[in-house]
């Protein structure tokens, strides 16, 4: 079966073309790319505007400097060694407890030193990489994420992506990792994408695989009516991240830790479209909305506000989003 | 999609009627074909100089065709047996000389032409306005019955081309007036007629000529010679029927010579006779026109392929095609939404498969990117650099190509051979990414990605096999602006993708 295109713009979904011509291209300069596609910028810049940040251990930037690696991980326990530029979630490697010299990885499977200096020599000659032929690698706290998430995330972390346009959140999903996902919480790679009511942080319906799902496939617990803790300061960030990324169609990317809340994993300038399946909800239409105002609030509290005020949503009794426009 | 798009649809808008233009100038004007095979019809016109010739040596003059008006000589050849050959030429005629030492008994000599009818072919420009004649030494009685007649001609004409039709048709009357009678006594043979109305025109300082030509038509043989007379009116000459009074010459008369001079003269032999024969045959245009460009040549025939060496048109031949595999690409991934590897990869694997032909080409790049795959993940154990991996996988596909060739070639099928056409850089970066993929994305993803780059490759095949393509886009290479024109366009198209229309049905 396939959509037919009058029914998918009434639901004001936003295709490929649409996000790249009209949000992407105009409204994402690109000079402010590298700010995004480094994670050690984006880093430094989120901790400079006060915001949480996973502690970033030490970075790789050189073949020669692979015989500190060892050194470096010396005292920790777990870490996440990725491509500073990389893309879709690929090059990151977990580790997530250690005995003695060997690492695991979160499904189990042990990690020694030669492995993990092979992964980042990959990554340093650009194979995970945004059209980059050298990289950087960037060895960062595993977060441990928050508890609500422990019967609905397999073997790895949770994130939650908001998208912010001209600095408003318009919309959010959460991503969990599965078995298929390997533990990333990319969707095509086989994470579940829930939608999150962007007022409230209250999860709607879930994609898996592009179909709707009600239950984690792993653990079988429900998906849906979840609140996530903290969620206006997760808007807040949200709305924060554009002030310092410069991009004012931006993804952004956030974890839950359970002792340091929510922090700034990263930005995407160019963020995916699935969310809208996630949320059984089009793009278009909120994106409009935002356009529609003609001087936007240049306070975080006040966009994050006009985000309630425009999509204020009420729940119904089913627990499925109903939106008023 | 008409938002902000003014600035592209104007751009647009401008090369495809800048494109439009020449491309109609082309065919209109030029006459280009639209297709491959288009023919052209030639007049393949035999003249057959026959003669007797005593023991000794012998010397034939013939006139030949120098700027026959209407046509354009396409080529042209002398049979001459034992005969030496000189042509010379003057202002208005051409003459083939045949000369020979020692000969005997009948002789044959044969002068071919092939003619292209052109219609806007008229007298070269740069002939030279001929001065008006003097008026002649006419006897008394003969000046009287010539001032009448071309008095008479001058009062009901208002130019020289209506005095002149007016003079013949009086001169042709059947029952003519006895000013004329006095002329017609001396007129036997249509040669003599002409000169007896040059003599008169020449009387009102009108200059006039004789030309000689014959009238052709398909299949014919011993065509007639025909006289037909030429008056100048101060811009162009003008020609004239001289039985009939009526202007212009038939559609198919070809002019042989100019000038009332036999066509054929000889010495030291009898018996000279000409005798032409005419008939059409068929020319592919496009080999035509490459060959002989037109003489009043357009200066985008002149700056065209057609003018560089045979090799490098050929090349361009495929090279022009390659916009078309692009837009292909643009259209496959923005319009449809397949995904490929890499984003011209397909255009390029399209052009191996164009020399090893489609089927033996998708096999073996079926072959060659499985067995790479399969090698590829044993060098995965070994965890190397991605560039002297990189390197290792191209080394792989090049040994690769090179046992399919051997192999092949051992068990007698030819087509294994083909094996080196394919790009091993391009192969070498698909089995990378490929195996990237794989191991990222998960096998579904990674052959769904290779299917979709073979799917757009086969396509790109299609177009770049296509010979009606190839000859358009050679030929008449602004097509390419009008397939730059659709990418831009294309370029600011926000609909949905069709692959969209799958991926959130669910909505």
């Amino acid at each position: 079966m396939i959509a037919t295109i009058s029914k998918l713009k009434k639901s004001g979904i936003l295709g490929m073309n649409r996000r790249n011509a009209d949000f992407i291209l105009p409204y994402n300069p690109r000079k402010n790319y590298p700010l995004v596609d480094d994670k050690v910028l984006t880093k430094n810049l989120a901790q400079k505007a006060g915001m949480a940040v996973p502690e970033l251990f030490g970075v790789i930037d050189s073949n020669h400097k692979l015989k500190g690696l060892e050194k470096l991980l010396g005292k920790l326990d777990g870490f996440v060694i990725k491509p500073s530029r990389g893309s879709g979630g690929n090059g990151i490697l977990v580790a997530e407890s250690r005995r003695n010299d060997l690492f695991f990885k979160p499904d189990g499977s042990v990690l020694d030193i030669n492995q993990i200096k092979y992964h980042t020599a990959n990554i340093l000659s650009g194979l995970y990489s945004l059209g980059a032929i050298m990289d950087k690698a960037m060895i960062e706290y595993k977060v441990k994420f928050d508890p609500i998430f422990r019967d609905i995330s397999f073997q790895g972390v949770p994130d939650i992506r908001v998208i912010v346009f001209k600095g408003v959140p318009v919309m959010s999903m959460l991503r969990l990792p599965t078995k298929l996902s390997a533990g990333r919480a990319n969707l095509h790679q086989g994470a579940i994408g829930v939608g999150v009511d962007i007022c409230t942080g209250t999860t709607l319906g879930a994609i898996w695989k592009n179909k709707p799902i009600s239950h984690h496939p792993d653990t079988a617990a429900p998906i849906k009516s979840i609140r996530l803790p903290g969620w206006d300061k997760i808007l807040l960030n949200a709305a924060k991240a554009q002030e310092i990324a410069g991009l004012d169609y931006l993804g952004v990317d956030i974890v839950l830790d359970q002792d340091l809340g929510p922090m700034i994993l990263e930005f995407n300038a160019r963020p995916g479209l699935a969310i809208q399946l996630a949320n059984s909800c089009g793009l278009s239409p909120r994106l409009e909305q935002v356009q529609n105002i003609k001087e936007l609030p240049h306070e975080t509290e006040k966009r994050v506000a006009l985000t309630k005020k425009l999509f204020a949503c009420h729940l119904n009794q089913n627990g499925s989003a109903l939106l008023t426009f | 999609m008409i938002r902000n798009n003014r600035g592209t649809i104007i751009i647009v808008l401008l090369i495809t009627s800048f494109a439009g233009v020449i491309f109609f100038y082309k065919v209109h004007k030029l006459g280009l074909p639209l297709t491959p095979d288009q023919q052209v019809d030639l007049w393949n016109v035999e003249a057959r100089i026959t003669f007797d010739s005593p023991p000794g040596p012998a010397q034939v003059r013939s006139a030949i065709p120098l700027r026959p008006m209407g046509f354009q000589i396409m080529g042209e050849d002398f049979i001459s047996g034992s005969y030496g050959l000189s042509i010379q030429s003057d202002e208005h005629n051409r003459y083939a000389h045949w000369t020979v030492r020692r000969v005997r008994g009948s002789q044959a000599l044969y002068y071919r032409v092939q003619l292209r009818r052109v219609t806007e072919g008229s007298m070269p420009g740069n002939e030279n306005i001929p001065l008006p004649p003097m008026v002649p030494d006419y006897g008394e009685m003969e000046k009287a019955a010539a001032m009448a007649i071309l008095e008479e001609a001058r009062r009901s004409s208002a130019d020289v081309a209506t005095f002149v039709r007016q003079f013949l048709e009086r001169f042709n009357d059947s029952n003519p007036s006895e000013n004329y009678r006095f002329f017609l006594r001396q007129a036997s043979t249509p040669m003599e007629k002409i000169h007896i109305q040059m003599h008169i025109l020449a009387g009102a300082r009108v200059p006039s000529r004789v030309i000689q030509g014959v009238l052709l038509a398909d299949g014919k043989r011993f065509l007639e010679i025909t006289p037909w007379l030429q008056v100048h009116n101060g811009k162009k000459w003008l020609s004239f029927n001289p039985d009939t009074s009526e202007q212009g010459l038939p559609e198919n008369f070809l002019i042989w010579s100019i000038g009332e001079e036999p066509m054929v003269s000889a010495q030291g032999v009898g018996n000279v006779n000409i005798n032409f024969s005419s008939s059409i045959i068929s020319e592919n245009m496009l080999r035509l026109i490459a060959d002989f460009p037109l003489q009043n040549s357009s200066f985008l025939l002149n700056y065209s392929f057609l003018d560089l060496p045979l090799h490098t048109q050929n090349l361009y031949k495929l090279l022009l095609l390659i916009p078309l595999g692009a837009l292909l690409v643009v259209f496959s991934r923005n319009v449809i939404g397949i995904p490929t590897f890499g984003t011209f990869m397909p255009v390029l694997i399209a052009l191996s498969f164009k020399e090893t032909n489609l089927l033996v080409g998708i096999i073996l790049f079926l072959v060659i990117v499985t067995m790479g795959l399969a090698l590829r993940s044993v060098l995965d154990k070994m965890r190397l650099l991605l560039i002297p991996r990189l390197a290792s996988v191209l080394i792989l596909v090049i040994m690769i190509m090179a046992a399919i060739s051997i192999i092949s070639h051992k068990l007698g099928i030819p087509s294994g051979l083909s094996a080196a056409m394919f790009p091993m850089v391009i192969l070498a970066m698909t089995i990378e990414r490929m195996s990237v993929v794989w191991e990222e994305s998960g096998p579904a993803d990674a052959i769904g990605q290779g299917l979709g780059s073979l799917a757009v490759a086969i396509v790109a095949f299609g177009i770049f096999k296509n010979n009606l393509l190839e000859h358009l886009f050679f030929v008449f290479p602004e097509l390419v602006l009008v397939v730059l024109a659709i990418c831009l366009l294309l370029g600011r198209y926000t609909g949905y993708r069709a692959s969209e229309l799958i991926r959130f049905r669910t909505i």
